[in-house]
């Protein structure tokens, strides 16, 4: 059906809008496997192996059409998050809410995001996805915004939402947060 | 570039957990990295000495700053230490802690193995003394005390086994029944354990087997298989090693340096005996490797040395404090190899080969260290305090260490200037041959070449000398009269030549003065014959009346000072009368 409907919405010339999201976070913190849900049932892949260098995967939501960069986390990759600031217009950030001994490291690489040059100025959208919220003992999205220093992020929208990347829990309200404010920011303007 | 200027600003190190009351009573060697369970989470384990008592010794594992098992031990373990006995396959590690004569071995967090050192046989001394109480019919239990007592004088309580020194503690109504008891069974000696280490058999791959080491209180070194935990080698050193390292692979350039309690520093390769390098000058505190090239020790007396592979001494290094524990630090994605030495009093300070580079400061002395893959984080220090703290620092990724003073490339190179000492090659060896048999001529050669650096030198000096004789006494004599009332002044000047002959026409006359309009400011003179007086006339005009000098300086060209300087007075300007 779905795609019938996407057939028609061309036909007639509704063309979807493109946007460049950002999805960055530590290693192991389940980047893919939440960016693998957002995919289509029949485009998805089963088994989600640690991201090299980065990944580029599309996806449409409410007829906005997303291309994701999904980077690796791996901290000799890292450094190349910094190359894809620029030109998107929106960020998933996701954090392991289970792993408290990095939430340091975590804290260490939002500031350095936010610090950027090409970041620091701009009114981009920030998802924060508490993700493995089903695991004994993980934080609190109330404790991650104290832990990260959340509240002190000023000049932009976000917004953290405790997900299960593996069953998708939480995945559709915070997806469509993100699209709203991407609406609002990048296209109602133009 | 904010992000090097934020690592500048701010430490290298980040705050993951600080627990001051863990209450963990850890020794150097105590505590490992590990992922057990093979999940990809590396667990700290830590042995928990429960007090300096001795009591209530456990085993703990943790995850970040949760424990999730705990061993009660029942003998005081002096090392743990981890290692794989699969190729590839299996991601869980194995745990070896090393307990008295045994090691313990838990895999997948439950204990699954016992090995125990085999026994020693006594000494024949000893033996001899308690074949002879056998073989008597009657027990006298005081010639045996006696001998016993000779023989422990004699050897030392070292070399004795068990079964005597506890007779000899034993009350005299007592030993009786103990020899009764125990004279029919053999005499052995227990072996302990006092240091263990682990070495990559013949992969460098991530997950690969390797042998367990074991040094003996005996004086051993036993390599153990990775799967039935069988002594496979064994090496005799003669006195017990304390503190062990391994480097390389076994099956192929491998080595373990070892170092014993009077300060013995030696290595073992593979089938070959102890090559023993150097004794320090204290016993060694803790010993690590240092890259691929050696290994690094401190030792009591407050000294860091290092060795090369081959024995060479690198360096020594005083240090602030005394040393407590060492672990190395490798960085391969900076391409450094660190070493981190936790000072009484100074925190943890880090050294990049002999240079100071970095602090971690803690609140208590850090009791033991150690560095590695802790969670999902690949650079993890975990240091328990003496007061029993707990403390996890994660390295940060932009940390640069190369940003320190004391490393740069222009520090280093002047490290390792090597002296150019000449071999003896055939180049040479053929210019010796021509210097015997060619002196006189190299004599003479050399001579010429002498003289006439002489004469040169002489003849530059004479010809300076003349020229300046020229013009030692100056060759024209000035007369100056001031005419007018002012403010404008002329000034008349006879210049007359001194010399014998004319005065040649390279002289030239300035006039010096800021306040002073002077016209001309320079006269050159043309050549004046012997005994003419020559006017010039300069016209001045005094702007102030301030009283005023001028300066009249003879040059000559080509020659940047000034031969004489003349200095007249003006006298202060009348009032104009109107």
């Amino acid at each position: 059906m779905m795609g019938l409907f996407d057939h028609l919405a061309n036909f007639v010339g509704l063309r979807k809008k493109q946007v460049n999201v950002l999805v960055v976070g530590l290693n192991n913190s389940g980047k893919s496997t939440v960016i693998n849900h957002f995919k289509n049932q029949n485009e998805r892949c089963t088994d989600i192996i640690p991201t090299i260098g980065f990944s580029v995967e599309k996806f449409a939501f409410k007829n906005i059409g997303f291309t994701a960069f999904d980077m690796s986390g791996q901290d000799r990759y890292r450094s190349l998050w910094e190359h894809y600031y620029k030109g998107c217009h929106g960020i998933i950030f996701i954090v392991d809410s289970n792993d408290k001994l990095r939430i340091v490291v975590v804290k260490e690489e939002l500031d350095m995001l936010l610090q950027h040059p090409e970041i620091a100025g701009q009114k981009l959208p920030i998802l924060f996805l508490a993700n493995k919220i089903d695991l004994p003992n993980s934080l609190t999205t109330i404790n991650l915004v104290t832990c990260l220093g959340l509240d002190k992020i000023q000049n932009k929208p976000w917004h953290i939402q405790a997900t299960n990347a593996i069953t998708g829990d939480g995945l559709q309200t915070a997806i469509e947060w993100l699209t709203d404010q991407i609406r609002d920011i990048h296209i109602n303007r133009r | 570039m904010t992000m090097s200027g934020r690592g500048l600003n701010s430490s290298r190190w980040l705050d993951a957990i600080w627990e001051p009351n863990a209450r963990i009573h850890n020794v150097p060697n105590g505590m490992d990295m590990l992922d057990l369970t093979g999940d990809g989470d590396t667990k700290l384990i830590i042995l928990d000495l429960g007090s300096s008592t001795l009591k209530d010794i456990k085993l703990r594992i943790l995850n970040g700053a949760n424990q999730i098992a705990e061993y009660t031990m029942v003998d005081i373990p002096s090392s743990i230490i981890g290692f794989h006995t699969e190729n590839n396959n299996n991601k869980s590690a194995v745990l070896a802690v090393g307990s008295c004569s045994s090691i313990l071995i838990f895999k997948n967090l439950k204990p699954h193995f016992k090995f125990c050192l085999p026994l020693i046989p006594a000494h024949p001394k000893e033996l001899n003394i308690w074949y002879k109480t056998n073989m008597d019919a009657e027990l006298n239990i005081f010639t045996l005390k006696d001998d016993l007592k000779i023989l422990l004088k004699e050897i030392g309580a070292a070399s004795i086994s068990s079964r005597t020194l506890k007779f000899l503690s034993l009350k005299t109504e007592i030993r009786q029944n103990f020899v009764e008891q125990y004279r029919k069974l053999s005499l052995f000696k227990v072996n302990v354990i006092t240091s263990m280490s682990t070495i990559r058999k013949d992969a460098w791959t991530e997950i690969a087997f390797s042998y367990l080491v074991v040094g003996t209180e005996g004086g051993e070194i036993l390599i153990l298989d990775h799967r039935g935990f069988l002594i496979v080698e064994k090496y005799i050193i003669g006195w017990p090693p304390v503190a062990v390292t391994s480097s390389g692979l076994w099956a192929g350039d491998g080595q373990i340096a070892l170092t014993g309690r009077d300060g013995q520093i030696g290595v073992i390769e593979r089938g070959k005996t102890l090559k023993t390098w150097e004794k320090l000058s204290a016993p060694a505190v803790a010993m690590t490797i240092l890259s691929s090239q050696g290994v690094a020790v401190v030792t009591m007396n407050s000294s860091f040395f290092a060795f090369s592979k081959q024995g060479r001494k690198l360096w020594k290094v005083q240090l602030p404090g005394n040393p407590l524990d060492m672990v190395s630090l490798p960085l391969p994605q900076n391409g450094l190899f660190l070493l981190a030495i936790s000072i009484a009093g100074f925190g943890v300070r880090i050294y990049d080969q002999r240079h100071h580079i970095d602090t971690i400061k803690a609140l208590e002395s850090v009791a033991s260290l150690k560095y590695g893959r802790l969670g999902q984080e690949e650079h993890t220090m975990a240091m328990i305090t003496f007061g029993g703290g707990l403390n996890i620092k994660i390295l940060k990724r932009t940390a640069d260490f190369r940003i320190c003073p004391y490393f740069n490339n222009n520090f280093n190179s002047l490290n390792n200037i090597k002296f150019t000492i000449p071999k003896k090659t055939t180049l040479s060896i053929e210019q010796t041959i021509r210097e015997k048999s060619e002196t006189t001529h190299i004599h003479r050669t050399f001579q010429q070449g002498f003289l006439r650096l002489r004469l040169n030198i002489s003849s530059k000096v004479q010809n300076i000398l003349i020229v300046e004789q020229q013009f030692q006494l100056l060759p024209l004599a000035l007369q100056c009269s001031i005419l007018g009332f002012g403010p404008q002044y002329k000034i008349k000047i006879y210049v007359t030549c001194l010399l014998e002959r004319y005065l040649p026409n390279k002289f030239f006359l300035v006039c010096r003065n800021a306040n002073i309009l002077v016209k001309p400011r320079v006269i050159t003179l043309p050549f004046i014959a012997v005994g003419f007086h020559l006017p010039a006339i300069i016209t001045l005009v005094i702007k102030n009346r301030i009283p005023n000098r001028i300066q009249i300086l003879v040059c000559y060209k080509g020659q940047l000072k000034p031969l004489n300087i003349i200095t007249i007075t003006l006298p202060i300007t009348e009032d104009q009368i109107e």
